[in-house]
């Protein structure tokens, strides 16, 4: 029985003890909470439906107003048509407020959307209901992306992060400071060998949904979200960097990296725009890595944004890449 | 005469409260096997740290190749191999893969082949190191810090956890090696130090306690072995801070 008892005793002081373990067992849980407030306390997201006026559409700036006036209507205007039913496609709005080639103003929404069609037709004036059928598969293309990132995400945090950390607790980054290889050439390393890993994981991923779920990106479009996802990845081995450089053991930088799973998921967009939260919150949202770097995929990917759409996004992407490298190698210590 | 390949001057060193070294000197001045011997937490390993260039002392002067060590300054990665006393190897790596990553990062032509040859695993390469059995690993490890032919190996308790055989041949292929290099070399073995070192130096509490020649030192001690100089030096069991030794 006291063997039991001190056993027990030995367990939990094997957490209590270590600052990172107790931040991870007792902090992580409580700020998912607070997560999960920030992200649902204002109701479910999909309460909250989204009307894309086609700009250009001419006088339809009182409609506009008029919809914007009610609670849970968000309204965005879009120069172009095409990306505008692409999103409708996609289920990243619910409405598309255009003007037809008659000159006649038309709402456009899914078939399964009639009912709240009609109320957004009936709020204008001349307005001509048009339904069309969606591609089943058309949510399941807005979640590519942030899959996509994801992925992107957790091979640089993991990647780098759970691997340093590794390394240096069982003294194989000891063994390699007694060698001339340079902390420079060790990260790149690991970060090319993460990227190349990425790259055939990125390009299956984008293979079945091309195949499996109707995705047509085009080749710039492509290439456009390949240069993102490698600065993405650059950026969150820079942030795995980090945490390695904070916590003592694998575990619980593996403890960490899966409890920021949910807050960048929900802060970022993967299910859901995120108009839907406080506006505070949204406001430092956008500046998350992993915000920039969905928002430009899905751009991209998605409804054929050109280079110049992302450029802001990259150069966000690098700025935190320069602020968490240089932490990281400020930070760095080759052995305990 | 030459540049001593090792000089140490007064080196200290604390952790906290705790002074893993104190006021330790003593010059290397040819190839050859120096035993470095002392109990547990003597401060074997921190010596080899700082001569590694892996922990920086708190005061004293410390020269390799007849440089001085400063803050700061560069460490002659490049003429100095390492072995720790516990090595890792990352999963799944082999040794061909080992063997030729510390090729590689010596810059050594071929040094990959030179590796796995001197360990004797020329029919393991493929195998994973974790596979090896405890002194084919222990072989593997030495040979990779030979690879770019240093003038300076400092081992860390080398023949730890090695059974007789492969200890002997540890032994062995040390002695070959301090026909060119300096081996310096903490060990518990008092056998071991015996059978193979041509120098020793003494530590306890963190104090060198004695120098010199194995025989010289057995001789001084009026010792039949080394094992009894070790206890007439270290008095390790009556007295393991070494305060009044």
């Amino acid at each position: 029985m006291r063997a039991l008892w001190v056993l027990a005793r030995l367990r939990v002081l094997d957490v209590v003890r270590s600052r990172s373990a107790t931040f991870a067992f007792l902090g992580l849980p409580v700020l998912i909470l607070l997560v999960l407030a920030a992200v649902f306390g204002s109701g479910h997201p999909f309460e909250v439906r989204r009307v894309t006026v086609v700009q250009g559409a001419g006088e339809l700036d009182a409609a506009v107003a008029r919809l914007a006036a009610y609670e849970g209507v968000r309204v965005e205007r879009e120069p172009e048509l095409e990306v505008a039913r692409r999103k409708l496609e996609t289920r990243a709005t619910d409405a598309v407020l255009e003007r037809g080639a008659d000159g006649t103003l038309r709402v456009v929404v899914g078939s399964k959307d009639e009912l709240w069609g009609r109320g957004v037709a009936g709020l204008l004036p001349h307005a001509r209901l048009e339904l069309v059928q969606l591609d089943r598969l058309g949510y399941v293309r807005y979640l590519f992306p942030g899959l996509l990132c994801s992925s992107v995400m957790f091979a640089g945090l993991f990647g780098m992060g759970y691997a340093m950390a590794r390394y240096r607790r069982n003294a194989f980054l000891k063994k390699l400071s007694t060698t001339p290889l340079g902390r420079g050439t060790f990260v790149l390393a690991q970060i090319l060998g993460r990227g190349s890993l990425v790259t055939v994981q990125a390009a299956l991923l984008l293979a079945v949904a091309i195949v499996g779920f109707g995705l047509r990106p085009t080749l710039g479009g492509a290439l456009s979200a390949a240069l993102v996802c490698a600065v993405g990845l650059f950026v969150f081995s820079g942030i795995g960097f980090a945490l390695a450089t904070l916590i003592e053991t694998e575990a619980v930088v593996s403890d960490v990296i899966s409890g920021l799973t949910l807050p960048f998921t929900l802060f970022s967009g993967v299910f859901f725009p995120l108009d839907t939260l406080p506006k505070g919150l949204v406001a430092v949202c956008a500046l998350l890595p992993s915000t920039l770097m969905i928002d430009a995929v899905r751009a991209t990917l998605l409804y054929g944004a050109g280079f110049a759409t992302i450029v802001a996004n990259l150069g966000g992407l690098c700025l935190w890449g320069v602020l968490t490298f240089g932490l990281s190698v400020r930070l760095f210590r080759w052995h305990e | 005469m030459s540049s001593p390949i090792v000089s140490l001057q007064g080196i200290s060193r604390r952790y906290g409260a705790f002074e893993a070294l104190s006021d330790v000197s003593f010059r290397i001045d040819a190839a050859g096997v120096v035993g470095l011997l002392g109990p547990n937490g003597a401060g074997k390993s921190t010596l080899l740290d700082v001569l590694a260039g892996l922990a920086t002392p708190d005061s004293g002067s410390l020269s390799l190749f007849g440089e001085p060590l400063q803050a700061g300054a560069p460490y002659p990665r490049r003429r100095v191999g390492v072995v720790l006393q516990r090595e890792f190897v990352p999963d799944h790596v082999t040794v061909a893969d080992y063997a030729e990553l510390f090729a590689a990062i010596q810059g050594v032509q071929g040094g990959a082949q030179r590796i796995i040859a001197q360990a004797r695993l020329e029919g393991r390469s493929k195998l994973a190191v974790d596979r090896l059995s405890g002194g084919e690993a222990q072989r593997l490890f030495v040979a990779a810090s030979l690879v770019h032919s240093p003038e300076l190996l400092l081992l860390d308790e080398p023949s730890a956890r090695l059974d007789p055989v492969s200890k002997r041949e540890l032994s062995e292929l040390l002695r070959r090696v301090s026909a060119k290099t300096c081996v310096l070399m903490a060990t518990h073995d008092l056998n071991e130090a015996e059978r193979v070192c041509d120098h020793c130096l003494f530590i306890l509490g963190g104090r060198l306690r004695a120098q010199g020649s194995t025989a010289e030192l057995m001789a001084t001690s009026g010792a039949s072995t080394l094992e009894e100089a070790f206890f007439h030096f270290c008095s390790a069991r009556l007295n393991p801070s070494g305060d009044a030794a």
